[in-house]
Formats: structure tokens, C-alpha cells, sequence
């Protein structure tokens, strides 16, 4: 049995977009092998959140601890190195080159066990294996999506987080994915998700936290917060 | 007042009338050196006029500026289209053109350059009427509505479309003007040595401008009016043991500014700084 | 009659290959820095020359042909290098490629023309504007009347051709090539993939300094001389290939440079006497203004 430990912590975390403040004091943690849900309205501070913690925001104030050690001000492609991976919203991903580059790209820091992890990505994705030679830019939405996550695992990442996955897909594209979601969660991933769909997330997340103009307005596990009204404010703005 | 110190304003005005003519075009995105090609055909259009044609100065005077306008005028169409740099890049290639055209001309003295340019006392005269009329007018234009236009093309050309300012048509404007004012302190140039040697002022110029523009300050009208001659005087009041590394000096200047403060010394944000001293 | 004239012809087009594959080292070298780096690196060819500049001190020292050439190539990349950190702060500060970057390289082409022009010759280094090579590889390899293909310059065409070559296996094949691609695409989404900044602009801004490394070497080869001058020249002419080819398209500036040094060589020597190098430049310069004024993405398209 795997003793839970804390990967992520945030303490008081601000982000400032000139005078607007994005986020305003975020304090989170997120523990291994747990899906944590960033719930809230578009502009609300999930994104701005996320991008905060591997450096591609600049955090006004506070702290971001990943395995105990302190990534506030480290640049960007340290903190991927060291393990966090983001899947952004708008994919991701490299248009202009292969499937297969892509996946090799975000296999940048992976030592060994390329094929393994390839095998992994493809069992998961099938579709990716058939169109391995195919400019990315040329699939789909969903397939997109696919090969974002797809990248995403082929760093080994101690962390996933994922911003918005179900933006602009169809139902049951929507349904897939927080499948497959679930399916990384199973096979061992800690994940951080950023969602408007609240009632897809709250499905399969663990704990959640409500943002509102850039704060944390509710908090805890999925079972104690789902029937807060606040929730149910969200269910209507979101899903 | 001393030959040395008359030649020094002279030829610091021809300076800050260039650097002008670049700020004008800078500040709606475009690297523009065109001012020093309408210089080029100042310096030699006047001194030919005068000289081997008899002209009165104030026609010969008028008639390069016009020169300088029209011909500035009718390159921007193409110029005021591109990006900022390829604006930049043309505009040098134009120094180098000028440069083949003027070399071939025998009536311009070819290679060697064109000699016996009367050096009248009233030059004096005319580079600061130049600089407080120029200045004069590139001053109001500033805190004018266009001006104000211009600063939205500067921060954000985007916004800048979609609040309906015609970037092309200003561009246009704007290179014309340079135009004018560098074929103005082409006539200033020429009447001051006494000869135009087009590899003095075509290429010559170009890099020490570029230093003055950016080291001084590039987003208002007083970076350059400033520095241009405090850097000019580096060459002459310098000792010597120094001023031979002057060139060194500018470039080792315009990295660190470039590094550190990249709108230079002189910025838009001593002014609120003053601005706010001066309401308390 | 009609044998000699081929014989010309044929001389012509084997120098304007030679040259041409100057420009196009340099073009790609250019380019590589504008889309990896976002850098528009105006002091690059000066660079170049310089490297030729200390190659010619360790000639005077030495005699030594080999360790001449040599120093040029390593200069070449020394250089480059040494000029990466000062690009830094402006490109923290956006995206892209800003202009104040092509700003701050013409600081660095004051300071190194100054050098060539002035320091040089006050320190005792050089003599004057111009230094002098002796000509390097110069004999024939093969001969065909008048006019002969020399080694040096059959040098410079296989030179150009294998490390065009290994540039694009780089590029395509190699761990390093990818992220370079990734990079020029989207800066961001590299980040992302954890594809380290630092690292990556160091390698491109060495692999530039391999292209201007060989480039140094060819110009000794090909011109047997150096002087500040033969840098102003060769950097509008490369920054207008550059341009006129498409920015940041590979290898477009490639094929546009090795057409114009061929173009170049032509014009030279069908214009009259002493002007007609000077018209042969000025006449290039009037087709890159065209360019920028009537196609200004270029006739490959742009990639910036």
C-alpha cells in the first residue's frame, strides 16, 4: 500500500495581470493519486492558477512547493523536467510537425523506456498509432486533445494537470475523455484538472475547490462540497 | 563665436533633424532610415543647385526639401506596408543605392566627392530656426489628437486597426515628413563642410544615428536632442587618448542600453515623474 | 569564338556557386538565429569577417596555413557564442523576434568594425583596412581551356553541400533539430514540453557558429583578403536574401543564396571596368528593395 504523500502545495499563491488580479491568495495541496478538480466560471483563476505554477505566470506572492522542494521562481522547463506536466487548453501541441515527433518531443527527459511508455500511450490512444506519420495539425479536435495527453505521458510526469480538456468538444468526445482521465488515474498519474464542465469533474475528482473572481470560495472533498449551493451555481454557469 | 563651436551646433542639428525624422516613423513600429537617403540628396541636390548651377540658396533650399518629400513620399507606398524591420532593411539597401548612383555621377565628383561648397555665416542661423521650427512643430504633433494616435499604434497596433486609425496612411504621412527633414539637414550638412563625401553621410551616419537614437531615448523628442550632441562632442572634446576609442564607447553604450533600459536614458516615464513633481 | 565564351560562362557560374555557398551558410545561419532565438542578428556576417581578421594575426605569426583556417573556424563559433548573453533581456522581455535586437547587434558591429578598422591598427595589429591572405588551394583541379574549377573553390561547393546536408539530418533526425523546430513554432508549447531555453539557444547560436565558422574559412579561400568594409557589404547582402527569400524559411535562404551569389557573379562580369562591382552590388540592392517593397513575405513565403 502506497503511503499518500503531498505533491503539490500552494500557499497564498496571488497573480497579478497589471492592475487586474487574477488570483488571489490560492492556497491548495494536491496528494498522490488523487484527481483534484479547480472548479469556476471562465476568467475565474483556474487558468491563471495552473500557468502559475510552472512559471508561465509570475506569482505575486506566495509559494509553490512541488515534492518539498520550492518552484516558485524556477523557469519553466526546470519545473517540466523536475515533473509536472500541463496540458493546456487549446491542445498543446505542435502543429507543424508529426504525431510521432510529438510524442517524441514530449519524451524530452525520458531516459529510458521510450517504447514502453509509447506502448502505453498507443494501448490508451489507438488512434495515434495509425496516424503516427500525420502532420498534427491535421487531426482533429478530439484527436488533438488526444495527442496532447498522449505528450503528456510520455514525460513520466510526477504531476498532470489539465486546463479546460473538454473545451470545445462534442458530448461523447466530453465523456471520452474524462474517461480516459479516470484510466490515468487507475494506472497510478495524480491529476490536477482545471473544468467549466463541473458535473463531468465532480464525477470522477476527488477533491475539489470553487473559484470566483480569483478566489477560493469552497473547498474539501467531492462528497462534501457537491451539495453546496455554490455548486449548484456552478453546475448551471459551467456545464 | 568660434569656428569649432559653430560647426559643432551645425552639424549636432543635422543629427538631431535625422534622429527627427527616424522618431517620427519609430513610433508607429518602423525602423525608417530614409531620412538619411533624402540627407544624401540634400546635401549633394543643394550644394549642385548653388554651386555648379547658380541657384539662390532659399530655391536651391526649398527646392531639396520638396525633393526630399516627394521622393519619400512615393517610396512609402511600399514602405509604409511592410513589417518594421523589412522597412529597416530597405531603407538601408536605399543608403547603399544612393551611395552606387552618387559614385557614377562625374557631376557629383564621383568617388572623391563634391568640393567648393560655399560655407556661408548664415548657416548658423538657419540650423536653429530649423531645430526650433522643426522641434516646434513635432512637439505639437505629439500632444495632438494624431499624436495620440501614433501612441496607440506604438503600444498596440491591433487596437490600434480596430479603433479605425489608418496605420498605412499614417505611416505614409509620417515617412514623407522624414523625408523633408532629412533633405533639410542634408542642405545644413553640406553648407557647413564645405563638400559631401556620400561615404561620410550615407552609411557613415547611419550607425552613429542609431547609437544616438536608442542610446538617448527613442520614445520621445528629447532622447535625441539631447544626446545627439553630447555624443557628437565626444569625438572632439574628449582627450584624445580617449577619443580614439570613441566608436568603441558607442557600441559598448548601446549594448548596455539595449540589455538594461531598451527606450534609453531619456524615457516617457521621467516625464510623469516630473509631471507629478510639478503638480504638487 | 563561341568555346571561349562557354569557357567564361562556365568560370562565372562555378564562382557564383563558390560565393553562393557563402550566402547560404550564412543566410541559414541568419535564419536559424531569427527563429530559434529571435534574433535578428545584424552583427553576425561581422562576425564572420572578424574571425578571418584573427585567423590573419596567427598567419602573421605563424605561416601556418592550417592553423589559419582553423582559427577562423573556431573563432567563428567563439564569437557567436560569446554574443548569445547579451540577446538575453530583450528576449525574456516578448515574444517573438523584437527589433531592438537587430537594435543591439549593431552595437556589437560597431564595436567589432571599430576593431578592424581603428583598434587594430593602433595597437599595431594591422597595417590597414584591408588585410591580405595568400591564396589559399588556388591551383586547378581540373581545366577546361582559359578557365579552371580550383581546388579551393571545389572546396567550398562540397564543403557547403555536406554540411547542408548534416544541418538538415540535424533538423530532422536529431533530438536537437526537433526542439530547434519546436521552438521556431510555438515558444511557448516548447516550454511546456520541458525543452530547456538556455540549452537550446546555445546550441543554435553554436550551430550558427559552425555555418559563420566554415563561412570564414571559405572567404579566405575565395578572397584572400578581409576588410570592415567586405562586412558592410556582405551583411545587407545577406540580411537581403534573408528577406528576399521569406525570413526564417531554411531552405529557401539556402537556394536564394546560392542563385545570388550566381546572379552576382554575372552581373560582375558583364558590367564595365572598376564600376562594376560597385553596380553589381548597388543593382542587387535594387532587386532585394523591390522585394521588400512589392512581395515583403518573400518569394518562399516567411516564416517568422
Amino acid at each position: 500500500m502506497e503511503k499518500t504523500e503531498n505533491i503539490l502545495k500552494i500557499n497564498n499563491v496571488s497573480v497579478d495581470y497589471g492592475f487586474l488580479r487574477a488570483v488571489n491568495n490560492a492556497s491548495l495541496d494536491v496528494n498522490t493519486g488523487e484527481i483534484v478538480v479547480l472548479l469556476g466560471a471562465n476568467g475565474s483563476g483556474k487558468s491563471s492558477l495552473l500557468k502559475a505554477i510552472l512559471g508561465l505566470n509570475k506569482a505575486s506572492n506566495g509559494s509553490v512547493q512541488f515534492l518539498g522542494k520550492d518552484i516558485t521562481h524556477v523557469p519553466t522547463d526546470k519545473i517540466v523536467a523536475s515533473g509536472i506536466c500541463l496540458i493546456p487548453e487549446g491542445r498543446g501541441i505542435l502543429p507543424l510537425m508529426t504525431v510521432m515527433e510529438n510524442l517524441e518531443l514530449g519524451a524530452y527527459y525520458l531516459k529510458n523506456d521510450f517504447k514502453k511508455y509509447l506502448e502505453d500511450v498507443y494501448q490508451l490512444f489507438p488512434i495515434l498509432r495509425e496516424r503516427g506519420k500525420q502532420m498534427a495539425g491535421s487531426l482533429s479536435g478530439g484527436e488533438q486533445q488526444m495527442l496532447s495527453i498522449g505528450r503528456g505521458m510520455m514525460s513520466a510526469p510526477k504531476l498532470m494537470m489539465l486546463d479546460e480538456p473538454s473545451l470545445g468538444l462534442s458530448p461523447v468526445l466530453v465523456n471520452d475523455i474524462f474517461q480516459v482521465i479516470n484510466h490515468l488515474r487507475e494506472a497510478g498519474h495524480t491529476i490536477l484538472l482545471a473544468e467549466q464542465n463541473a458535473r463531468k469533474a465532480l464525477q470522477i475528482a476527488d477533491r475539489g475547490y470553487l473559484f470566483e473572481k480569483g478566489d477560493i470560495v469552497l473547498s474539501g472533498l467531492v462528497k462534501e462540497i457537491i451539495d453546496d449551493p455554490k455548486i449548484k451555481d456552478a453546475y448551471l454557469g459551467g456545464g | 563665436m568660434s569656428g569649432i563651436i559653430t560647426t559643432f551646433i551645425q552639424l549636432s542639428t543635422v543629427y538631431i533633424l535625422l534622429g527627427w525624422g527616424m522618431f517620427l516613423v519609430w513610433r508607429v513600429g518602423q525602423l525608417y532610415v530614409g531620412s538619411i537617403f533624402t540627407m544624401i540628396i540634400g546635401a549633394y541636390g543643394s550644394a549642385y543647385l548653388v554651386k555648379a548651377l547658380g541657384w539662390p540658396f532659399p530655391a536651391a533650399l526649398a527646392a531639396v526639401v520638396l525633393a526630399g518629400a516627394l521622393i519619400a513620399f512615393i517610396f512609402s507606398f511600399g514602405f509604409a506596408r511592410v513589417s518594421g524591420f523589412a522597412c529597416g532593411i530597405g531603407t538601408i539597401a536605399l543608403l547603399f543605392i544612393a551611395q552606387a548612383i552618387v559614385w557614377s555621377i562625374h557631376a557629383f565628383g564621383g568617388v572623391h566627392g563634391y568640393f567648393g561648397v560655399p560655407m556661408p555665416e548664415y548657416i548658423l542661423v538657419l540650423a536653429l530656426a530649423s531645430l526650433l521650427i522643426v522641434g516646434f512643430l513635432i512637439y505639437n504633433l505629439v500632444h495632438s489628437r494624431l499624436g495620440r494616435a501614433i501612441e496607440v499604434v506604438n503600444t498596440d497596433i491591433n487596437l490600434a486597426n480596430t479603433l479605425g486609425i489608418n496605420v498605412y496612411k499614417l505611416r505614409i504621412t509620417l515617412q514623407t515628413a522624414a523625408g523633408a527633414i532629412g533633405a533639410l539637414a542634408g542642405v545644413i550638412y553640406s553648407f557647413t563642410m564645405g563638400m559631401v563625401q556620400v561615404q561620410n553621410i550615407g552609411v557613415g551616419v547611419l550607425l552613429e544615428l542609431i547609437v544616438f537614437f536608442f542610446v538617448g531615448g527613442s520614445s520621445t523628442m528629447w532622447g535625441i536632442l539631447i544626446f545627439a550632441p553630447v555624443l557628437y562632442s565626444f569625438h572632439l572634446f574628449l582627450p584624445s587618448s580617449i577619443a580614439m576609442f570613441t566608436d568603441l564607447i558607442f557600441g559598448i553604450l548601446l549594448i548596455v542600453i539595449m540589455m538594461l533600459r531598451p527606450e534609453g536614458i531619456i524615457g516617457k516615464d521621467m516625464f510623469k515623474g516630473i509631471r507629478r513633481k510639478l503638480q504638487k | 569564338m563561341e568555346n571561349v565564351t562557354l569557357q567564361v560562362i562556365l568560370a562565372q557560374l562555378i564562382n557564383g556557386i563558390a560565393i553562393g555557398s557563402i550566402y547560404g551558410l550564412l543566410t541559414t545561419g541568419l535564419n536559424l538565429l531569427l527563429v530559434v532565438c529571435g534574433v535578428w542578428h545584424y552583427a553576425y556576417p561581422y562576425v564572420v569577417v572578424f574571425s578571418m581578421y584573427l585567423a590573419w594575426l596567427v598567419h602573421r605569426n605563424t605561416g601556418n596555413i592550417a592553423l589559419t583556417l582553423l582559427t577562423a573556424f573556431i573563432a567563428g563559433i567563439a564569437i557567436s557564442l560569446i554574443t548569445e548573453p547579451l540577446f538575453r533581456p530583450l528576449s525574456k522581455k516578448s515574444e517573438g523576434a523584437p527589433i531592438g535586437t537587430f537594435i543591439l547587434s549593431t552595437g556589437i558591429l560597431v564595436i567589432l568594425a571599430d576593431l578592424m578598422n581603428n583598434v587594430f591598427i593602433r595597437l599595431g595589429f594591422t597595417a590597414g583596412s584591408v588585410v591580405g591572405f595568400p591564396q589559399i588551394a588556388g591551383n586547378s583541379l581540373i581545366q577546361f581551356g582559359l578557365s579552371s574549377l580550383t581546388y579551393g573553390q571545389a572546396i567550398m561547393v562540397i564543403g557547403t553541400v555536406i554540411s547542408v546536408a548534416l544541418l538538415f539530418y540535424l533538423l530532422y533526425r536529431t533530438k536537437l533539430g526537433k526542439s530547434f523546430r519546436a521552438v521556431s513554432q510555438d515558444r511557448v508549447a516548447a516550454q511546456l514540453l520541458g525543452i530547456p531555453t538556455l540549452k537550446t539557444r546555445l546550441n543554435a547560436f553554436t550551430v550558427a557558429g559552425v555555418l559563420g565558422g566554415m563561412s570564414s574559412v571559405f572567404l579566405i579561400i575565395a578572397l584572400a583578403q578581409a576588410s570592415a568594409t567586405i562586412s558592410d557589404y556582405l551583411a545587407i547582402k545577406v540580411f537581403a536574401i534573408a528577406l528576399f527569400a521569406g525570413v526564417g524559411n531554411l531552405p529557401g535562404g539556402l537556394i536564394c543564396g546560392l542563385f545570388f551569389g550566381v546572379f552576382e557573379s554575372f552581373l560582375v562580369s558583364f558590367l564595365p571596368g572598376e564600376s562594376g562591382a560597385v553596380w553589381g552590388n548597388a543593382i542587387a540592392f535594387i532587386l532585394i528593395l523591390a522585394t521588400v517593397l512589392f512581395r515583403p513575405r518573400g518569394i518562399f513565403g516567411s516564416r517568422v
